[in-house]
């Protein structure tokens, strides 16, 4: 069966309700090889019949292709530049200012490779006698069993991992590395929906919320914004993708240049919470 | 920038020679560490990097590492161990000889241009 | 001599040869399938490395001749009619390479892995071992068939 505009305009309008995730027209080759092993794995011969049987399918089918669809392949620290803003301008700042755990959370954390590459940068920068709290959130069951398990197999480990690092905090679990216990017991992981009211969660020093807003329009973006917002310390600092920015969007942000990139900072006195009203 | 790829297979070689070639690399081969070594002699230029495999025959990559740390005239020169070897012990082995990094076979092209913009050899977000 | 520590092992060939099929072999439409039915077909070569030291074995991929083309078109990027003898024995033994130094790194350690060797399946026999792990992946409708074999026979080609 053909991947017809219809069912491309029922599978994108899927993922932008369960995920919040825009799909555009002409995104069919992206919807097609993502979803191929999906067709496969649930026994529709193509992946146009599985966007058909979609319409009358199990929650678990569309569970499944919206995963499928928003999951990103992540490098090891990636693009390099907000790893050097964590090490260079945010940590020396938290440090000086707060005496607890340093607390960071890595949004949409997909497989893994963004808060374990937090972890090791604080392995090598906190000073002795300091410790730090990482939370990996992802709307994925999968990412989250995935990130849990802190194992990779040898083609993730090669995507940008230094070979220092991979001796040092790695050690082999079978085919596959596993990162050392000693990193592992200080992240957590939960599922977050981010276009919803978030959790209760104890509040963070630093968000790393890398290449998820790109998926969101305007309106989502700016909600998903302001809850980030309301979980950060005052003057806590907020990580976006290379292609992101809070400018435009939330004007409470504020834009520090670092490099070739920019990072952003909260108020450092909280303002007065905004009733939350945009839903997505 | 020039590279050279040390590896026995053709096929391996032809593979990276092309990848190194898509990034701008003038590219020479050699088939093992002592080819490697007595080509370099002759060019008399510096590669900016080295892709070498571990197992070979005559001269290992290992032994081409240490051979290579030794000549004050390849200093300049980055090595990048690329090899079915993988334990842990083995790559702990190679960094300590001198190699700057380690690519792990099977590899993907993504796997080798993130190395080499870790490396500071291409600009970080080559696609 | 028997290898106790080889048999109580665990090895999943299946994920090491899903690696190593994704990095180097699948491209668009011919996915491998992994943990194959084995239909007992015949092989017609052989290409193997020998593991010494802690672990005393042998990793093999057999396959057809059909078979051996496709994987030497593949790394070279030759169209298949194109690749010769000499082609087809480099890029096999390769492929025997990655998946026995993959195979190696779970296997008690250390070991030293031998330069592979590729030959006829008819001149190969491997007295002496035993078969610890085996799984065919099914590529472009032909079986490759990886096997793992423990025990420190150091015996050659006996042609």
């Amino acid at each position: 069966m053909e991947m017809t505009p219809a069912l491309f305009a029922f599978v994108a309008d899927l993922v932008y309700r369960e995920a919040g995730m825009v799909l555009r027209p002409g995104k069919e080759y992206l919807v097609e090889s993502k979803l191929k092993p999906v067709a496969k794995n649930t026994g529709h011969p193509t992946v146009g019949a599985l966007a058909n049987a979609l319409r009358t399918g199990s929650a678990s089918l569309r569970t499944q292709v919206v995963e499928a669809l928003t999951i990103n392949e992540t490098s090891w620290f990636r693009d390099r530049e907000p790893y050097a803003a964590l090490q260079d301008v945010i940590l020396p700042d938290v440090l000086s200012n707060s005496t607890g755990p340093v607390r960071i959370w890595s949004a949409a954390c997909s497989s893994g490779q963004e808060p374990y590459s937090i972890a090791i940068t604080l392995e090598k920068a906190l000073p002795i006698g300091r410790s730090y709290q990482i939370m990996g959130s992802d709307l994925s069951e999968e990412m989250l069993r995935r990130s849990r398990a802190g194992r990779f197999n040898q083609l993730e480990i090669n995507r940008g991992l230094p070979a220092t690092d991979l001796v040092t905090y790695f050690q082999r679990a079978g085919a596959e590395w596993e990162v050392i216990p000693r990193i592992r017991q200080n992240l957590s992981f939960q599922r977050v929906n981010l276009c919803a009211t978030l959790p209760p969660m104890q509040k963070f020093d630093v968000v790393f919320l890398r290449n998820v807003l790109i998926y969101f329009e305007p309106e989502t973006k700016r909600a998903v914004l302001d809850r980030i917002r309301q979980v950060l310390n005052p003057g806590g600092w907020l990580l976006l993708g290379a292609a992101e920015s809070t400018v435009g969007i939330d004007s409470v942000f504020e834009r520090v240049p670092v490099g070739r990139t920019a990072i952003y900072r909260a108020p450092a006195r909280e303002r007065q919470l905004v009733k939350e009203v945009t839903q997505c | 920038m020039l590279g050279i790829v040390i590896d026995d297979s053709r096929a391996m070689r032809k593979i990276l020679r092309g990848l190194l070639a898509d990034l701008g690399f003038e590219v020479l081969e050699a088939g093992n560490g002592r080819e490697a070594l007595d080509l370099l002699q002759s060019d008399g230029r510096v590669p900016d990097l080295a892709l070498v495999d571990w197992n070979m025959p005559v001269m290992t990559g290992l032994e081409f590492v240490v051979e290579a740390r030794k000549l004050s005239e390849l200093r300049q020169m980055t090595l990048m161990m690329v090899t079915t070897e993988s334990e842990h012990g083995q790559i702990v082995r190679a960094l300590a000889a001198g190699a700057h990094e380690y690519v792990i076979k099977p590899f993907t092209r993504d796997g080798i241009i993130d190395k080499l913009a870790l490396l500071g050899l291409v600009p970080v977000g080559v696609l | 001599m028997t290898n106790d520590v080889a048999t109580t092992v665990e090895v999943d060939l299946d994920m090491i040869a899903e690696q190593v099929w994704s990095a180097f072999l699948n491209s668009g439409e011919d996915e491998a399938v992994f943990a194959a039915e084995d239909k007992g077909a015949h092989m017609d070569l052989a290409a193997s490395v020998a593991m010494v030291g802690a672990y005393e074995g042998h990793l093999i991929v057999s396959c057809s001749h059909k078979a051996s083309r496709d994987v030497a078109s593949v790394l070279f990027a030759m169209e298949v009619d194109e690749v010769s003898q000499d082609d087809i024995g480099d890029a096999l033994g390769e492929l025997a390479n990655v998946l026995g130094g993959n195979v190696k790194s779970v296997l008690p350690s250390p070991s030293q892995l031998s330069l592979p060797r590729v030959s006829a399946t008819e001149h190969e026999r491997w007295p002496g071992t035993v078969e610890v792990s085996r799984t065919v992946v099914s590529w472009r409708g032909e079986p490759y068939v990886l096997t793992l074999l423990s025990g420190s026979n150091h015996q050659e080609v006996s042609a």
